[in-house]
């Protein structure tokens, strides 16, 4: 299998990892609300 | 170095990028009120500022021109870098340590990262440490952090013989506004240095696979470049610059033990972003910052390595040689100049290619600017702060934190002299093993003791704690020193007690210290816990406090 030329599983799968953090990140980061809710102590 | 660098187009984007640098410094120090306000601003705070600011100061130009010159040498398993970067050090980071960390600095009022582990464990002991151990070896990064700048800047503009001047004049500038401005001059100016590393590594990136031949051609020529045989700057287990190396081989162990996992997981007790989470006004803000964080991350790391590894191309064909064989035997530069290198000969003949270079230098000085004056904060904070409270408290027997933000500032200072100094010290090439080094030596001694204080439900064991700093601290420093070829290069102990460099030639030379370290480090800290809880729970009295 090859990813943009790159046929190493152990190195493409790297790149769609940090693709997909950032993907989770953004979603985490979006479905947040707006409202900052009560100050809540551990 | 080749000449390339427009002098007049680079001291025009200088000019104004200093200018707006003092601006937003002389805004930190209009809203410097006190002393709370010099640590953490958290009034002056926003998603999009604690993000750009948290990315600028966890990507240094050690990332850039550091460990992009090791992607160049080692090739893309280097991406594993970028992932555990935004692994652990923002997705874990943020949701797992960030939270708890900004609810429970609040809660116990803590300003900086030793002082939060000393009220978390009620220890004066683990504070004097922990800020002990940040105004010991955080110089250490920083300098190398520093250097990586002044180096790049110095070679590319090809004023080498400006060297000593421009290095003052980069630590006089950060040590001002830092000085003054505090930590909110400080993440103000990450932003603005962020956004022109953003702009910077995005067109670099552009501009590489453009001139390649586009994202398949260049990895496809990559791929051909290897040849089955050994290449230089690599070690046995090298298996070309698009494959992973053979599992526990030399390089195996140089690339995962060394470069992913030091820094990959030292990322999370990294005091100068943990108060980034302190600095927050709400957890909410936090999750947002992800957003900006992520991008940033994503790009700047990695346009570094996967532009690294691609230089190999570029110089092949031509320079007729490798990254590594062309920067270091031929033009007698180290690896940490690859990057820069590469810069200037793929921008030549480009349209605009002048005002590229000059936005990749601008970027380049960004990138160290915000790391170095984070950290610089933090080691001021360590000092003025967290030892200067200490030593009060000792003397007139109270327990109150140090209001006193001159004491800071004179800290921060002097410390910004220390680091100059560690400059001149420091062997070449050094950037991204003393970064290694720094973030290995927190992760072992205060990962486990930070993360257990966060999420201990009950009383926290500050007896398992103190073993497990122990423990970590020494297990990582002997070896370090002893066992490790790269770090016995920083403090050649082993060879002035034992004539040779390490006490064993072979594979575990190449084993970095962090892997050792850590995990001895957390099971100290449990086992301490099961023995505690059984006393505890037999009747038996409990152990004495420190």
């Amino acid at each position: 299998m090859s990813f943009f030329g790159l046929t190493d599983p152990y190195i493409w799968g790297a790149y769609v990892a940090c693709f997909l953090c950032v993907i989770v990140c953004c979603a985490i980061g979006l479905m947040v609300k707006k409202d900052t809710g009560e100050e809540e102590d551990e | 170095m080749t000449a390339g660098v427009s002098i007049p187009i680079f001291i025009g984007m200088l000019a104004v990028f200093a200018a707006v640098t003092v601006g937003l410094g002389y805004f930190g120090y209009r809203n410097t009120k006190n002393n709370e306000s010099f640590l953490l601003g958290r009034n002056k705070t926003s998603p999009l500022i604690i993000g750009l600011s948290y990315g600028a100061t966890f990507l240094s130009a050690s990332a850039v021109i550091g460990f992009g010159g090791q992607a160049a040498t080692h090739g893309l398993s280097m991406m594993w870098l970028c992932f555990l970067n935004l692994f652990v050090g923002l997705l874990v980071a943020f949701l797992v340590f960030g939270s708890r960390t900004r609810r429970i600095g609040r809660k116990l009022s803590a300003s900086t990262f030793a002082d939060l582990l000393g009220k978390m464990y009620n220890s004066r002991g683990i504070r004097f440490f922990t800020a002990a151990l940040i105004i010991v070896m955080m110089p250490i990064y920083c300098a190398a952090v520093l250097k990586g700048g002044v180096n790049s800047v110095a070679v590319i503009t090809g004023l080498t013989d400006y060297y000593d001047v421009i290095l003052i004049l980069m630590a006089v500038i950060v040590g001002a506004y830092v000085i003054y401005g505090g930590i909110i001059a400080v993440m103000y100016n990450d932003a603005l240095q962020a956004g022109i590393m953003f702009v910077g590594m995005a067109v670099i990136l552009v501009v590489t696979f453009s001139a390649l031949g586009g994202v398949t051609d260049s990895f496809t020529a990559l791929s051909e470049l290897w040849t089955g045989s050994g290449a230089a700057g690599t070690l046995d287990g090298f298996n070309g610059w698009t494959n992973f190396s053979d599992f526990g081989s030399n390089e195996w162990l140089l690339v995962v033990t060394t470069f992913l996992m030091g820094v990959g997981i030292g990322a999370l007790t990294q005091p100068q972003l943990v108060v980034r989470f302190m600095s927050a006004k709400d957890d909410h803000m936090l999750d947002r910052s992800l957003i900006i964080g992520s991008i940033f991350m994503l790009v700047i790391v990695g346009t570094a390595y996967t532009c690294g590894a691609l230089s190999n191309v570029y110089f092949m064909e031509n320079q007729g040689e490798l990254s590594y064989a062309y920067v270091t035997n031929t033009l007698g530069l180290g690896v940490d100049f690859i990057i820069p290198q590469y810069i200037l000969e793929v921008f030549n003949g480009v349209l605009g290619g002048d005002f590229f270079v000059c936005l990749f230098l601008l970027s380049l000085v960004c990138a160290s600017i915000s790391t170095i004056s984070a950290l610089m904060h933090t080691v001021g904070a360590a000092g003025g702060y967290d030892l200067y409270t200490l030593a009060k408290n000792r003397q007139k027997e109270t327990v109150m934190d140090s209001q006193n933000v001159r004491v800071n500032r004179i800290c921060t200072a002097v410390m910004m002299v220390v680091v100059v100094v560690y400059c001149y010290l420091m062997p070449k090439d050094i950037i991204a093993k003393a970064t290694s080094l720094f973030m290995g030596m927190t992760a072992a001694a205060l990962l486990p003791c930070f993360a257990y204080g966060l999420y201990a439900k009950h009383r926290r064991d500050k007896r398992a704690a103190v073993a497990s700093i122990t423990a970590g601290t020494a297990v990582y420093l002997f070896w370090t020193l002893f066992i490790n070829s790269s770090g016995s290069a920083f403090l050649p102990i082993c060879r002035w007690l034992t004539g040779s460099q390490v006490l064993f030639t072979g594979s575990i030379m190449y084993v970095d210290a962090i892997v050792i370290a850590l995990p001895i480090s957390i099971a100290v800290m449990v086992i301490t816990l099961l023995i505690d809880r059984r006393t505890l729970r037999s009747g038996s009295p409990q152990p004495a406090e420190d």
